[in-house]
């Protein structure tokens, strides 16, 4: 059943499921467009790997979240790749862009960042966050909480995150 | 909690179909999708083994001959807060009462019938331990107040994160802290413990002077709350505000200008990496004093600063 185009067929419905999540995550830590379609594409790659839980429902949507988090911390590292658009102009959108918020996001640590995502769009609970990350509950906690402290005295009145 | 704003925010953050195409393609243009490895180990040249193993002794056993063993440090320990020294003999300063530090929870029941009441002042409690061999360090606060942990703390029994506000007193009681109004609620602890390479200066928060009440409740929550406290007397509204806070828990009308260090101590308790362990008392005090502006407005205010000073 695991021969190597089905296989290949599994990861297509994977990466066709989860794309957008990915890029996603991508942009929100390269915060380049362009960026993050190439780590789409690399993670894609990673689903032929011999540890991807290809068949694992339970387990992809984690998987996919902490590979795509480390190739996003691989990328830092290349010292040639430098953010130069402006964030408005790199994305493609069906609506019109709230990039107040976007803005303001941005701003945020990373690891931040990427806490309310998961929290807040995803959904997952702070146990699962810490599970995902490998940090301690106590950890993804204290960050949720200074990420919405810094996130609401940015955002001007008339405006409110939670609303 | 709605998060409309944040969600809508992330809908319109999409993937070009080009890209999904383009990664689909690659994942098909992979001729073999069983082996596709990661970094492959590097290896070591087995042949120089025995050669830096040989080189490493020597320069073991000469190092023995040039810097002989040192006995190890003796155990000890200081407690400081910032760049500054607790000590026996000054008052060190360690934070400052702000108006809008304060902690205040009522809830609920299904009538609109307040039946608990929090409400505490908070100051950073920036002391963190320095010395020699030390494994971990204990704070314990003694007196009308608590600690909140803000950072990951070993040794605590945990930080609990509530979303939903409690609505039973019990609830209430352990989670009375509500920090910057998140709908959080940090566990309180009257003690905790962190390992000492994990301390930092903003790892805990104090919070003092703390009310804690099951008294009945009278009166709808407004801006002219009443409330029966446990003792038979009734607050008015107007005296939860801070101002009135202030003086009411803690100065004999307007002659509070002194250094009051018989309420609160902290305990901090240095366990050493053999075992041993070291107690010093760090006592609290208050004192009011009057400040200029430093946000460009003019004139003076009231402060009631936190000291801190070591027991004899």
């Amino acid at each position: 059943m695991n021969n190597s185009f089905s296989r290949k067929q599994q990861a297509e419905k994977i990466v066709r499921q989860y794309a957008d999540m990915i890029f996603r995550i991508a942009f929100q830590n390269v915060k380049n467009k362009a960026d993050a379609q190439d780590i789409l594409q690399e993670v894609s790659l990673t689903l032929l790997t011999k540890d991807a839980p290809l068949f694992d429902n339970d387990h992809i949507k984690p998987w996919l979240i902490r590979v795509t988090l480390n190739k996003c911390s691989n990328f830092h590292k290349l010292a040639h790749r430098k953010n130069e658009e402006p964030l408005d102009e790199n994305l493609a959108y069906d609506e019109p862009l709230d990039t107040e918020l976007l803005d303001e996001i941005m701003k945020l640590n990373k690891n931040y960042r990427n806490c309310l995502y998961l929290f807040y769009y995803e959904g997952y609970s702070i146990d699962e966050i810490a599970k995902i990350l490998n940090k301690k509950p106590s950890t993804v906690g204290s960050w949720l909480y200074r990420a919405r402290k810094k996130l609401k005295s940015m955002i001007m009145d008339g405006g409110s995150f939670y609303e | 909690m709605s998060k409309n704003r944040y969600v809508r925010l992330f809908n319109s953050i999409k993937a070009d179909d080009n890209a999904v195409k383009r990664a689909v393609d690659s994942i098909y243009e992979t001729e073999n999708a069983e082996v596709f490895e990661f970094e492959k180990k590097k290896s070591v040249n087995l042949r120089f083994v025995p050669i830096l193993a040989t080189s490493l002794v020597f320069v073991i056993i000469l190092g023995l001959f040039i810097f002989p063993m040192t006995p190890k440090a003796n155990n000890s320990f200081v407690v400081k807060a910032g760049a500054s020294q607790i000590n026996s003999i000054d008052d060190v300063e360690i934070g400052e009462l702000m108006g809008e530090n304060n902690a205040l929870r009522i809830s609920f029941d299904e009538s609109d019938k307040a039946n608990c009441l929090t409400q505490c002042k908070v100051v950073s409690f920036p002391v963190v331990c320095s010395g020699n061999n030390i494994d971990k360090v204990t704070y314990k606060v003694n007196g009308n107040g608590y600690f909140a942990l803000l950072g990951d703390v070993k040794g605590v029994s945990g930080m609990v994160y509530v979303e939903e506000e409690p609505t039973s007193f019990e609830k209430a009681q352990k989670y009375p802290y509500n920090l910057a109004d998140t709908g959080e609620y940090t566990e309180k602890v009257k003690e905790f413990t962190v390992d000492y390479e994990a301390q930092n200066e903003s790892l805990s928060k104090l919070c003092l002077y703390t009310v804690d009440d099951n008294g009945k409740y009278c009166d709808l929550y407004n801006e002219n709350i009443c409330f029966e406290k446990s003792d038979g007397s009734f607050v008015h509204g107007k005296d939860l505000d801070y101002e009135q806070m202030y003086f009411e828990l803690f100065t004999d009308g307007d002659g509070f200008d002194v250094i009051n260090y018989s309420d609160y101590y902290v305990d901090v308790t240095v366990t050493f990496e053999d075992g041993t362990k070291e107690t010093k008392i760090v006592n609290l005090g208050l004192e009011k004093t009057k400040k200029l502006y430093e946000n460009g407005e003019d004139g003076e205010y009231t402060s009631l600063n936190i000291h801190a000073k070591l027991s004899k």
